[in-house]
């Protein structure tokens, strides 16, 4: 029987490239057996001692949908198992918006900038 | 009007109407850091129609008191100074005189040209010195300016005390207290 078998494996899927996930898992008694974060590539494997139903809590950290899900697993022992996470990205409603911007100095709590410029680029979702 | 936005800053304030989405942000800024600017991405969305940014400086400007307004002047400690807007309205915390007679700035903006103006105000001199406490302005094309401000001690002045009674007559002993409001 190898290592391998014993192991839970996350997997966070997002049209994001890159971005991690934090992950909590609590087990039927409602205490952490394990907590930490995925990889840059949404993925993380981890190992879990007891056996019996566990929940899988994973929050996404950037501007996705949904912010949290929860998957509930009854693990047994010597089993290798995948859980999948979907996210989306966060939907803006479409269409424009009169937008007021205020530039302040970062050290003087307040000053507004005299004169300057803004440059906002669009970047996709 | 297409990405990329720019949205012109005047008193700290700027407006345009922009595509809900998400923006990288940059700044330009004369005088300040540009790379400072804080966020730097946004998303605009609908129902959210004031967005707030942060841009720092790296300047340093030094106030140095002395009694005469030189160099090489006596140092005058607990002169304190701060940080206005063109109305004279005051921002962060002041910048005290100390050993040597030296008040810092730290985070000033600086411009080989362009640079914003600085205004600044003196609030508080040591006990027994007198202050100037106008508007101030400046800017700088350095990174470290040194400004020399004259606190010279107050002037000595004579006070008579007589009888309200007796026009001349002068009180034999006795104290006034001025207290300043």
């Amino acid at each position: 029987m190898s290592d391998k078998q014993e192991y839970i494996t996350v997997r966070c899927l997002s049209p994001r490239t890159k971005g991690n996930f934090e992950i909590v898992v609590l087990d039927v008694e409602n205490r952490t057996v394990f907590q930490g974060k995925t990889a840059w590539d949404g993925t993380a494997a981890f190992h879990v001692c007891s056996p019996g139903e566990h929940r899988i809590r994973v929050r996404a950290k950037d501007c996705l949908s949904p912010m949290a899900a929860t998957k509930w697993l009854f693990f047994y022992p010597n089993r290798f198992y995948t859980v999948y996470f979907l996210f989306n990205l966060f939907l803006l409603k479409p269409g424009f918006t009169m937008a007021s911007f205020r530039l302040t100095d970062q050290n003087y709590g307040g000053l507004p900038i005299q004169k300057g410029d803004i440059q906002l680029c669009r970047v996709p979702m | 009007m297409p990405s990329p936005y720019v949205v012109n800053i005047i008193d700290g304030e700027g407006s345009s109407r922009i595509l809900n989405g998400s923006y990288a942000v940059t700044a330009d800024v004369g005088g300040y850091d540009n790379a400072s600017i804080n966020p730097d991405s946004q998303v605009i969305s609908a129902g959210t129609d004031t967005y707030d940014f942060l841009v720092a400086a790296t300047g340093t400007l030094t106030l140095h008191v002395t009694e005469e307004g030189t160099a090489g002047g006596t140092a005058v400690v607990g002169a304190t100074f701060v940080r206005c807007d063109s109305a004279g309205t005051a921002y962060g915390d002041p910048v005290v005189s100390v050993a040597g007679g030296n008040a810092e700035f730290p985070f000033v903006p600086f411009a080989a040209s362009g640079a914003p103006t600085i205004y600044y105000r003196q609030t508080l001199s040591a006990d027994d010195h007198e202050f100037d406490d106008t508007l101030k302005s400046l800017t700088m094309t350095a990174s470290t300016e040194t400004v020399e401000v004259a606190n010279p001690l107050a002037a000595l002045r004579t006070i008579n005390l007589t009888d309200a009674n007796y026009a001349g007559l002068p009180i034999e002993t006795g104290d006034l207290t001025f207290t300043a409001n």
